[in-house]
């Protein structure tokens, strides 16, 4: 999935975002909003956290606007910033649990009614045992859509080493399922 | 590097995966980012220009390595200090030692020229072959220069 598959191309695209246009914006939602968002649900499990954190990155992005023009491979940008952002409330969410068991459960229930009702698959469960470095791979690879470079990009390390990342990941998947009853 | 060739039951797994029902961003999403989007103050400075500090900060740092790198550099670095006497200063001392000690043949007087410029330069080093436990020996060896100059590094009529 190239960065310029529809639309502006990503240089006019970083030049209008940089400029701060709506316009720029909402291309930018067009181009990656489901992909971020669904790498975000990967990551954290949560339809509602994976919102915040897309609008997170939206808005960080507006915010630091006038560096964009700077940016050079903006998928990389975009899920570095996602990445970031989802890593801020993974953060936020064990420390909430950490104060008070109780009290996490009902902050979650209030504000992410769907954890408590949606009984997650075998499949996600596996998917939650895996380390964050992995699950976050599999989430940009298969969730995303992205190229090992572009993961590469996001997660500041090697294609290659992005690619075995992700080999480790299914193999350890693989095996949880197997041990599942 | 797009693709990556996996065994069967990998790609199997991976398949899987994709398959997964995965939930959709809600269709308000856009319009909430777009709104938040529109809260955010228009004419704030998003990237603030470097301070001073930084600059200062930036400076300072490059003062500090250059001053490393220098010292690494003088002390990596032959100067040179040590070079061999020319040729003529060489002579003027053996002629002005012989004025002093007439008894001291041209070769005699040559040798002490060459002990004395090479004998601040000598390191103390213990003798561990001569006296085994002496390490309280200390030898100063004739430089590569006097042994070339006098043959085996002694004066005449000492071997």
């Amino acid at each position: 999935m190239s960065d310029s598959s529809d639309g502006l191309p990503s240089d006019q695209l970083l030049r209008g975002l940089a400029e701060g246009r709506e316009d720029a914006f909402v291309e930018l939602y067009g181009r990656f909003g489901r992909r971020l968002f669904r790498a975000a649900f990967a990551m954290l499990g949560s339809p509602e956290d994976a919102e915040d954190v897309v609008q997170e990155v939206f808005t960080s992005m507006y915010r630091a606007r006038r560096s964009l023009a700077t940016v050079r491979n903006l998928t990389g940008y975009v899920f570095a910033a996602l990445r970031h952002a989802a890593g801020r409330r993974a953060k936020q969410l064990r420390k909430w649990q950490r104060d008070s068991v109780a009290a996490g459960e009902i902050a979650r229930g209030l504000t992410h009614g769907s954890v408590s009702t949606r009984k997650p698959s075998v499949l996600e469960q596996a998917l939650r045992s895996l380390p964050p470095e992995q699950r976050e791979v599999i989430a940009l690879k298969i969730d995303a859509g992205l190229t090992f470079v572009e993961i590469g990009a996001a997660l500041d390390i090697s294609p290659n080493t992005a690619a075995s990342r992700y080999r480790y990941a299914l193999e350890k998947l693989r095996v949880a399922l197997q041990e599942e009853p | 590097m797009g693709n990556l060739e996996l065994p069967k039951d990998l790609a199997d797994l991976e398949q899987r995966l994709a398959a997964r029902s995965m939930p959709e961003p809600s269709p308000e999403l856009r319009e909430r980012i777009i709104a938040a989007i529109r809260r955010q103050p228009v004419g704030s400075p998003p990237a603030e220009p470097a301070g001073i500090w930084t600059f200062a900060a930036a400076a300072g740092a490059l003062l500090l390595l250059l001053l490393n790198l220098s010292m690494s550099a003088a002390n990596c670095t032959d100067w040179k200090v040590w070079e061999r006497p020319r040729q003529q200063d060489v002579a003027s001392a053996v002629r002005r030692l012989r004025e002093i000690v007439p008894e001291l043949s041209e070769q005699e007087a040559r040798y002490l020229t060459r002990a004395m410029e090479s004998g601040s330069r000598l390191v103390m080093m213990p003798d561990l072959k001569r006296r085994p436990g002496g390490l309280m020996e200390f030898t100063l060896t004739p430089s590569a220069s006097i042994r070339k100059e006098t043959g085996n590094g002694l004066l005449p009529g000492m071997d």
